[in-house]
């Protein structure tokens, strides 16, 4: 907290406050919640209301890319955390490679991603697309839904990635180090809302069928 | 929206199985808890303002308080009450209905306080208080008349009427503009040390007062009698509420421009403040120096008494440690 | 409150272990998802699958996102968040569950 000021307002002492910081970083998570959570909200009605369709065309998913992406992510969210354990015992080289272990895991997340949206594209199934228009409307939706949300979602993931990209740079530069790593700690609450939206978005999209 | 324009993607599209009513959810679910949002701010501005210009404690501190709390629990449950003519279920409809008349209970909490506060206070009729009061009047009114739209059997006959564009001109320009005018002039002195005219502010405010209220009474009336909102054409019967509402805007906009015009001569012209409790406030504010300098205190000052108490300054001022620039 | 206490109580809360048993308890559970989405149990499949996801997400921010270290008003944030998206979802079902036709 700020200490000795002078008539004139100089402060002697920087104000820091890392809990007020993750604070701020949680309230912005609320947010995302809250964005998810009102697509969440549009998912359960019309599952609800086209329960059969949906099974079918949950069928066109791959359960087994879909797995491995839960996989894949749940271990970059014990990377991150590893990389804040180890800068907070001072060992920045071993935070350093957790970092970019959980770099390398939200890019084959992205690149798993990318060949199961390309290979529906390639099927013809994608949003405005003839072969899915002429399906049943549950199953347009369910198509609608998925294409949204894993869309949104995947740029959450890339968003996430240029944070700890940028986290990575300042643990090598020293900016982030042993007594101040609070925006490691943060972005490592981001990245793992990231997985905690796709928890969600695996069994919904991936294991209705 | 846009995913759905542009990419065809058909969430809320009928032709696609898409359900237009699930869309009014997702816009209501956020949009009725942000005029809450909206007017809680406003609330606590009015708040501050009553019990100095009454120099008695405030009513009901901690039902005050908790009656925000309650507001923004119970404003967000309340929602669909901007549906009840698009389809939805009964079971919905009576839901909504009872949650809805259950949020005014907290603010009608408030207004009681507030009101309590004054009564056998020392008023000082000043203009921060002018417009507290019109806060509370106007906002009653708003207040009520939302009651009335809640109800399912009135809303079928006044919904998308004018009647409607009256209710929320008064709680959201009548309580919120007004409450935001009232702190505009309360803490204009404290933020650039010089006074605007008072003579000229409640001439401002009485010109604002009178014009709201026949800018937007008339819109009660004639929704009531069928007028629809968002139609820029209407019958002959609905021609003499239009004109009192037209000549009503004239009046409106001028007491907005007496008032702007005050405020923002006072910040170049105005008299010089020096002291730092012009209105013989309570709150922490009032003991900085006007205008504050950065950080505001030169020590963490020393509190005293509860929140919005009014001891009549019987504080002796040399426990309060302040230093002077 | 001293960001070097805070540093030493997070630093002794856990050490790598802690974290990666827990790593291992949301694999056992992914496994135990997918194994229960095979065997078709009707509308008993669907709440299995949440209650797991549900289960993982309180694994993850309990403490991966150090919630259990953190002041507690954190916790009491995310619940409220939850409560909210509940109540909505509570409240928007009693639109559809009961629409006649």
């Amino acid at each position: 907290m700020s200490d000795t000021t002078s008539a004139q307002g100089t402060v002697e002492h920087i104000h820091r406050d890392d809990e007020g910081s993750r604070l701020g970083m949680w309230l912005f998570l609320f947010t995302e919640l809250l964005l998810f959570g009102g697509m969440f909200l549009v998912y359960a009605v019309y599952k609800f209301t086209h329960t059969e369709q949906f099974h079918i065309a949950a069928k066109e998913l791959n359960t087994l890319f879909g797995a491995l992406n839960t996989i894949i992510l749940l271990t970059s969210s014990l990377t991150i955390v590893l990389a804040i354990v180890a800068i907070s015992r001072g060992q920045k080289y071993l935070s350093l490679f957790f970092q970019l272990m959980t770099l390398a895991m939200a890019g084959g997340f992205l690149v798993n991603k990318y060949f199961e949206w390309s290979a529906k594209i390639s099927h013809g199934i994608y949003p405005g697309s003839e072969k899915l228009l002429e399906k049943e409307s549950g199953e347009i939706l369910f198509f609608g839904l998925y294409y949204v949300m894993t869309g949104l979602h995947g740029l959450h993931v890339i968003i996430g990635m240029v944070l700890i990209g940028v986290m990575t740079w300042w643990t090598w530069k020293d900016k982030i180090n042993q007594s101040q790593f609070v925006r490691l700690e943060s972005a490592g609450l981001y990245w793992h809302l990231v997985d905690v939206i796709w928890i969600f978005l695996f069994p919904l999209f991936y294991l209705i069928s | 929206m846009v995913f759905e324009r542009t990419l065809g993607v058909g969430i809320f599209d009928p032709a696609l199985g898409g359900d237009p009513v699930l869309y009014q959810h997702l816009f209501w679910i956020y949009s009725h808890p942000a005029v809450y949002i909206m007017i809680l701010p406003a609330m606590g501005v009015v708040s501050e303002i009553i019990p100095v210009f009454a120099q008695r404690t405030i009513f009901g501190y901690k039902f005050i308080a908790f009656s925000s709390v309650a507001i923004a629990f119970l404003g967000s449950l309340v929602w669909a009450h901007h549906m009840f003519t698009s389809g939805m279920s009964g079971v919905a409809m009576i839901a909504f209905s009872v949650l809805t008349f259950l949020v005014s209970i907290p603010s009608a909490i408030k207004v009681f306080n507030w009101v309590s506060t004054l009564y056998k206070g020392s008023i000082k009729t000043e203009p921060p208080l002018l417009f507290a009061l019109g806060f509370i009047f106007l906002f009653s009114i708003g207040g009520f008349t939302g009651l009335i739209q809640g109800a399912l059997s009135v809303n079928l006959h006044i919904h998308d009427t004018s009647f409607i564009v009256a209710h929320f001109h008064y709680v959201m320009f009548g309580g919120t503009g007004f409450g935001i005018f009232a702190a505009m002039h309360y803490w204009w002195p404290k933020m650039f040390g010089r006074m605007y005219n008072k003579v000229v502010a409640k001439a401002g405010f009485w010109t604002l007062f009178v014009g709201f209220n026949l800018l937007y009474f008339p819109m009660f009336v004639m929704g009531w009698l069928g007028m629809p909102r968002r139609y820029y054409d209407y019958l002959p019967e609905f021609q003499i509420y239009h004109m009192l509402s037209t000549v009503g805007s004239w009046v409106l906009i001028t007491g907005l421009l007496i008032m702007f015009i005050n405020l923002f001569n006072a910040i170049k012209k105005g008299k010089k403040v020096t002291e730092e409790n012009v209105w013989g406030g309570e709150t922490l504010e009032w003991h900085t120096p006007t205008p504050p300098f950065v950080f505001n205190f030169d020590k963490t000052p020393e509190v005293h008494g509860g929140p919005y108490e009014y001891k009549r300054n019987e504080i002796s001022e040399p426990e309060l440690e302040e230093e002077k620039v | 409150m001293s960001e070097h206490n805070s540093h030493e109580h997070k630093d002794h809360a856990h050490g790598y272990g802690h974290y990666i048993i827990i790593w291992f308890a949301l694999l056992v559970l992914t496994g135990l998802t997918v194994a229960v989405a095979g065997i078709n149990f009707g509308n008993l499949t669907i709440i299995t699958a949440l209650t797991v996801a549900a289960v993982k997400s309180f694994l993850v921010m309990k403490v991966f996102m150090h919630l259990e270290v953190e002041n507690r008003m954190f916790t009491l944030f995310v619940y409220t968040s939850i409560f909210f998206l509940a109540i909505s979802l509570i409240l928007l079902f009693s639109d559809y569950s009961f629409l006649q036709g």
